[in-house]
This record gives C-alpha cells, structure tokens and sequence, in this order.
C-alpha cells in the first residue's frame, strides 16, 4: 500500500473525518462505476455508493493492513450489493428463479431514452436486461471478471468463497448471457 | 484431446485467460481440431464484442460531490460536508468569473465578490458555534448556490459602483417608490451596460480554449462547432483536445463536425479515451466514410484488444468493403500474434 493511502486510513481511524472526505474524493469514481455495474440502474447505483462508503466509514477501524485497502473496499462494495439485490428481491411479487425481473419494471433513464435510436443504446439495452437477468452472485462475479479484469483466484479472495465456487458463477452467467444475447 | 464436458470448461478458462502455459497450447491444439469447441469460441467472442460496445462508465464529478457530501452529512461530520460544499461553491464561482474578471477592467469586481463570498464564510463560522446554522452559506449551497433577494442585491450594488466609476454603466432611469411602510421612501435605479461582454484572446489562453471546447460540444450552430473543432486542432497534444474531438466524433449530430473532428484526431496520439470513439465510430456511425476512416485509424496500430470490435464489424456490417477491411486486420492481428508466440 501507498504510504500516503496508509497515513489516509490511519487518520480516519483517529477521528479525522475530514480525511475521510479525502479517501471518496481518491476511490469515488472507481466504486461508482463498479456500482453502476453491479445494479445497471442509476438510483440503485447512487445508494449502493453512499451505502458502501457508510459501511467503510464505520468499519475502518477494524482494517489492519492485511490486506490492500481497494480488496477490503471491493469486499464491502460486493456485499452491499448482494443485500441490495436481496432488498429488491424481497419487495418484488414474483420470484422467476435466479432473475430479477422487478428492475425491469423500473422506468428507463433519460439518456437511454434520449439514445434509443441508436445502435448503442439498443445494444446496451440488450446487455443492461441480460445482466438483470443474472443472480446477484452471477452478476458480480461476472462484472468482476470482464469489466475489472480480475483473475479469478483474486475474486475468490475477495468475495471469500473457493475458486470453485467462482468459476461455477463466472460459467452459469457467461453461458445465460450468451444465451440471452444470442435470443436478443 | 477428445471432447468432453471439462474440455467446455477448459475452453472458458481459455477464453478468460485463465490457463496456464501448457493447458493453453493443449487448448489450441484441441481447438485446432474440434470445430465445436471453435464455434462457441466464436460466441464467446462475439459475447464480449457485445459488452465492449457499451460506454465506459465515468460518473460526473458534480454527482459524486454530492453523493460525498451526503455520506459525509450521514457520518456526523456537518463542518466537512458543508465544507466540501463551501469548496464546490467557490470553485464554481472562480471557474465561471475568474478569468473574466481578471482582467484589469473587472478587478475591483472580482475584490467585491471575494468580500461577499467572505462575508458567507463569516456568516456560516460564526453561526456554527452554536446551532446548525441557517441561511447563510450552508443554505446557499442546499439551495444549489441561489443567492437570496438580499445577497443578490448587495453584490449588485458592488458591481455597479464598480462599473459606475469606471463609465462601463448609464444610468437609464431614476425614480423614487414608496415602499409601503409610512414616509419611508426608496429610490429605483435602471442601469444599462454599455457593452455585453466579450472576450478576445489567443488560442493558448485558457478561458478561450474553454470556450472553444464549450462550443464545439455544446452550441447549437453546427459552423460554429465547426470552427471551434478546427481552431481547436491548432493546439498541441493535449488531453483535453483530444477528449473533446473524441466526443464530438461520438455525439456530434452533423456529419460534417463529425468528419471533421475524426480528420483532426488523426494527427494526435492515441489515447484510452480516443479508442473508445474510434471504436464506436467503426461500429455504428451512420456514414460509411466516418466507420472506413475510423477502422483505419484502429487498423494501424491493431492489437488483441481490437478483436471483439472486428468481429462485430465483420459480422454485422453492411458495406462490404468494410468487413473486408475487418477481416483483414483480424488477420493481420492473428498473424502478429502467431509470430510472438
């Protein structure tokens, strides 16, 4: 770790929340966009963000320095995306097996409106309701792999479970997109 | 090696890049002789071209402000949130009048605003040390830095003695009005500005490239995005340049700017940000020179990464000259590759 990202975390740890103010200004734009990611929906992204840093906040002084300070953070961004995907799971009627058909309901956003003609956004369509259509598991195991690059063992790691477990999720999802892709 | 359910596996491994030296070449070979396990590489491939089309996601700056300051309302630390807001402010307020009024004209103007903007300070700190303050700055910056009636006037009255002083200001009508209180009179002034504002500037001053970049994003007149992009090229590699050509190639309504922006990125280095609009010009715009051009620009310094976009290309293009021209490149591409290894 950056000794400057070591002096950071050890000033929040002794109360210095103005610090913490510098921690979201230095990781901001990466968690959002991997909550972006992870919900495929504006609103839900914005919560899993605030949500994220409010559990980092109040858990920070439990981080020893095992770990990269990114890792523990991604950790955190990945469960609280799991219990925002079980929050939405509950409120909806039906359960259709692993999909999660309610974020379909949800109205689309204005740039995807604004783009709809377009061959991008007709594509970006199909992927944001192919990614929906994954278990939350599926979907973060998923993005972490192809829009963050990680290395399976790494993913593993950091969701804490096998690497087993991970490939099962990373292949369930690949073989449902394309599939889904593939009708779309 | 025969074809069997871990083969599948081992096939996705490979396409994640999962494998080791020695099951990669293992794979190869198998891929060599199994047109099953090369059929779904296909898929998996064409997959991932998919994905790649989509925008890279980057939240505006002004989104996680706000969404920071929240989190940091929500952790109890009030100064630090009303703080980042009280920085937002003044970086809003120097980004949009710094320049202007920093030259010699407008100086005095930029003391009067430094005094208000001092004056909220003082207000919000002093108001602190007791309850959570109200009005004031904090307030400002909750109601998205609209200046009450009063404030408004008060830094009017500022500028316009300024201008006064210096004749940049007439005094168009003078009246008394009652204000409705008894024997309390009040007198209404009408100013008029002798001139609108206007700005002159080379194209190494900063505000004019602002400017510029402003209007070949943003004006509604296509000539003016248009000249903005050419005066724009004129400068030297940089990455804001770069990023505003790569935007107008991407959003720009008319061809013409379009092309154009497209001409003059040529010329430049190729950066993460230009790939990206290079790719989706190849893909999907609607004008068959701006996707050839495009295609050649990738072309020419065509890698691994390229290949999703190719295959997209190659499968879903409608001009053939184009899809040859994909085709190519990914032979090129898988040639290159061979050798090295």
């Amino acid at each position: 770790m950056e000794k400057a990202e070591i002096e950071l975390i050890e000033k929040i740890q002794n109360g210095d929340k103005m610090a913490f103010g510098k921690l979201m200004e230095r990781y901001g734009e990466r968690v959002m966009g991997l909550a972006f990611h992870f919900t495929r929906n504006c609103q839900d992204a914005e919560d899993l963000y605030q949500e994220t840093f409010l559990r980092v906040y109040r858990n920070l002084s439990s981080f020893r320095f095992e770990s990269e300070f990114y890792t523990w953070l991604y950790r955190i961004l990945a469960n609280q995306a799991f219990n925002l995907y079980n929050k939405r799971k509950r409120m909806s009627y039906a359960d259709p097996g692993e999909g999660d058909y309610l974020w379909d309901t949800l109205p689309a956003d204005a740039e995807d409106e604004a783009d709809q003609a377009t061959f991008r956004t007709s594509l970006r369509e199909q992927i944001d309701h192919a990614l929906r259509q994954l278990s939350a598991q599926q979907r973060v195991v998923f993005v972490l792999k192809h829009y963050e690059g990680k290395k399976i063992r790494d993913i593993a790691v950091l969701l804490d479970c096998t690497e087993g477990t991970v490939k099962r999720y990373l292949f369930r999802a690949t073989r449902r997109l394309q599939a889904i892709l593939a009708e779309s | 090696m025969p074809h069997t359910k871990r083969t599948e596996e081992q096939l996705l491994l490979f396409f994640y890049n999962e494998l080791n030296e020695k099951e990669r070449r293992a794979m190869q070979l198998h891929l060599e002789q199994c047109s099953t396990c090369r059929q779904q590489l296909e898929q998996l491939q064409s997959m991932r071209a998919k994905l790649v089309d989509t925008p890279r996601i980057t939240p505006a700056e002004e989104l996680l402000l706000r969404l920071n300051r929240r989190v940091m309302l929500e952790i109890g630390d009030r100064h630090s949130a009303r703080f980042a807001g009280l920085r937002q402010f003044i970086e809003d307020v120097r980004e949009t009048l710094s320049e202007a009024l920093a030259q010699p004209r407008y100086q005095l103007v930029a003391a009067s605003l430094t005094f208000v903007i001092g004056l909220y300070i003082g207000r919000l700190w002093f108001a602190d040390a007791g309850q959570p303050a109200t009005g004031g700055l904090a307030d400002l910056v909750r109601n998205n830095y609209t200046l009450t009636e009063g404030e408004s006037n008060d830094m009017q009255k500022l500028i316009a003695a300024y201008l006064l002083n210096t004749g940049g200001l007439r005094i168009e009508n003078l009246r008394p009005v009652e204000n409705g209180t008894a024997g309390s009179k009040q007198i209404a002034l009408k100013l008029k500005m002798e001139d609108d504002l206007a700005l002159k500037g080379d194209l190494m001053d900063p505000t004019i490239q602002r400017m510029l970049m402003y209007s070949a994003r943003h004006d509604q007149d296509a000539e003016r995005r248009q000249m903005a992009v050419q005066l724009l090229a004129g400068l030297p590699q940089n990455t804001g340049v770069s990023a505003t050509l790569a935007a107008v190639l991407v959003h720009d309504t008319d061809e013409e700017v379009r092309l154009l922006a497209l001409r003059k990125l040529a010329s430049r280095d190729l950066t993460d940000q230009t790939i990206d609009a290079y790719k989706l010009a190849a893909m999907r715009d609607p004008n068959p020179t701006i996707r050839r051009m495009a295609l050649e620009r990738l072309a020419r310094n065509a890698d691994e990464q390229l290949i999703p976009v190719l295959v997209l290309i190659t499968t879903r293009e409608t001009d053939e000259e184009l899809r040859m021209l994909a085709q190519r490149t990914l032979e090129k591409i898988t040639v290159k590759s061979n050798v090295v290894k």
